[in-house]
């Protein structure tokens, strides 16, 4: 098969159809819980780790 | 299909014609992953990372923080420097090939263009993933040296025949367990990582049983540069975040194989994190309490030989996991970012042409063992701006929406052509990043200016590249039409 041939591009297009219609719901996403989460444990874990170390 | 469109397409594998030659394509990276197609749940994930942590590197990353401050400051460093250079790299890398099963260097071409992700693969990857291949396989033949001497009393030779037979053999045994294919590392970081994780907490038991925990924190610094306590503290912390930030080549590739963005993400913090952190604090409170990183050295000294003997050949092992890991991680980018003749070349072909540099690197030149730390942290010049960029184009510029139909089709007048295939915005941010860090702080003779001591190196050159990158596309990226992104 060659590189985008009509069928690898249908292949592409159905592989990124399945990402469309996932949208922006699909299971497992981040969200602003996972972030704030996130932004909370780094700066926790430096501040401690600071004050602990010095 | 004329020539000079197929030298500029990236897409299929040839092999690929069949409904499972596009899911054996997709796995090697040619097209995103369905859902249904990806290999690793949360523990998977998690082992897999631990794996790719847990080498003699871990070690000697925590042994040389030993050289700059005591171990109470030092396990400060290392938890400071590896959260801050996991989280932005996870961040830059993880989220995006997490939710679209994509290529990390496929994606790459919407920041910085389908020729500019090509120059970005060769910057941060080629050469730094067959340095750490040849550093890692001389790690393994090192301690298959010292298991050897010490199983028949004889003295270990470093750059000895063994040493180099040893690394060869390590560098041939990864590319076979590659070749198979990345069930084959699943199952090897399955049985390997639990073990390895069980290891270091027996060697940290070793440790405590000869120096009490009030002991080892009143140890001093092995061989502090600067009399400025407070500098050598930052210095430590640089080191760990450059640790951290290194894994940028790599866990996009390995977090695309995942189910979904949480479990791309957040393993990274259980397994590269912790298992890092682990090694780490256990290579430095054996330098500073034991006089030697290398568990190779102290293991028997403080266990016996028997335990030492069957603890160092898993280590060495521990080795392999990691080259497994990141020589896939780099391959799977090789072929996206290669022309046409790059992908037609087999999987496994192509996987031994990679592997050629590192073997001649081991047998050739071994002394590059002993530029790891300072090859280590130059890397994170590099690493920390690519985070930054990474982290401002798919999250504030994109908004976490890739064009999927537009990074594996035609990329000749695309929607991420840019300019010649090149993203100039990207590329001066990258630029940007770099000299900022180096302005900062000079790995090779550790030269700093002021700010450095308040800010690292690699927070402002990650904070200076992302920002440089969103104010310049912000301004100047819409006239042209450059990487289509959303106008508000």
């Amino acid at each position: 098969m060659n590189e985008h041939t009509e069928e690898w591009l249908a292949e592409i297009d159905r592989r990124a159809a399945v990402y469309d219609q996932i949208g922006e719901g699909g299971k497992g996403r981040m969200t602003a819980i996972d972030y704030l989460g996130i932004a909370a444990l780094t700066l926790a874990l430096a501040a401690v780790f600071w004050m602990w170390g010095t | 299909m004329t020539m000079e469109t197929t030298s500029e397409n990236f897409g299929a594998d040839p092999a690929a014609g069949e409904s499972n030659g596009y899911a054996a394509a997709a796995e090697r990276g040619d097209a995103p992953l369905l859902p249904s197609e990806r290999l690793w749940g949360f523990k998977e994930f998690t082992f897999a990372n631990s794996a790719l942590a847990i080498a003699t590197w871990a070690f000697l990353i925590g042994g040389a923080v030993g050289l700059f401050v005591g171990p109470k400051e030092g396990i400060a460093a290392i938890v400071i420097g590896n959260i801050f250079g996991v989280v932005l790299t996870a961040l830059a890398t993880t989220v995006m090939t997490g939710r679209y099963g994509v290529e990390q260097f496929t994606a790459l071409r919407s920041q910085f263009g389908y020729n500019g992700s090509r120059l970005v693969y060769l910057l941060a990857v080629i050469v730094l993933t067959m340095g750490w291949l040849a550093v890692l396989a001389m790690m393994f033949g090192r301690s298959i040296d010292g298991l050897t001497a010490l199983a028949s009393g004889g003295t270990a030779s470093p750059i000895g025949i063994k040493t180099a037979i040893a690394a060869v053999g390590a560098i041939l045994l990864t590319w076979y367990i590659v070749a198979r294919g990345p069930t084959s590392i699943k199952v090897f970081n399955m049985i390997v990582s639990p073990a390895l994780v069980l290891l270091m907490v027996g060697m940290l038991w070793l440790i405590f049983r000869q120096h009490s925990f009030a002991e080892l924190m009143a140890m001093e610094a092995l061989d502090p540069p600067f009399e400025d306590s407070n500098l050598n503290f930052i210095i430590a912390i640089e080191v760990n975040m450059a640790a951290g930030f290194s894994w940028w080549p790599y866990i996009g590739n390995l977090a695309r194989l995942t189910r979904n963005e949480r479990t791309a993400f957040w393993p990274n913090l259980v397994g590269i994190f912790g298992a890092a952190v682990l090694g780490e604090i256990v290579g430095l409170l054996a330098a500073v309490s034991l006089g030697d990183s290398d568990p190779t050295i102290w293991m028997t000294t403080i266990a016996g030989v028997g335990v030492g003997v069957a603890a160092l050949g898993f280590i060495a092992f521990a080795n392999i996991t990691s080259m497994a890991n990141i020589l896939y991680a780099a391959n799977v980018g090789l072929r996206q970012v290669g022309t046409a003749g790059v992908r037609r070349i087999g999987w496994g072909t192509l996987l031994f042409g990679f592997c050629i540099v590192p073997l001649l690197l081991a047998v050739v030149f071994p002394q590059i063992y002993d530029g790891f730390f300072i090859f280590l942290v130059w890397t994170s010049a590099l690493n920390s701006a690519l985070a930054g960029i990474g982290i401002a184009d798919y999250f504030f510029l994109r908004r976490q929406r890739l064009d999927l139909r537009a990074l594996h089709g035609k990329q000749k007048n695309g929607a991420y052509q840019f300019l010649g295939g090149f993203n100039p915005i990207g590329l001066f941010a990258l630029l940007v990043g770099f000299v900022t860090y180096v302005w900062l702080f000079n790995p090779q003779t550790l030269d700093n200016v002021e700010a450095f001591r308040y800010l690292t190196a690699s927070l402002p050159s990650c904070a200076m590249a992302g920002l440089v990158h969103y104010v310049l596309t912000r301004l100047l990226a819409n006239r042209p039409g450059w990487g289509e992104y959303p106008k508000n």
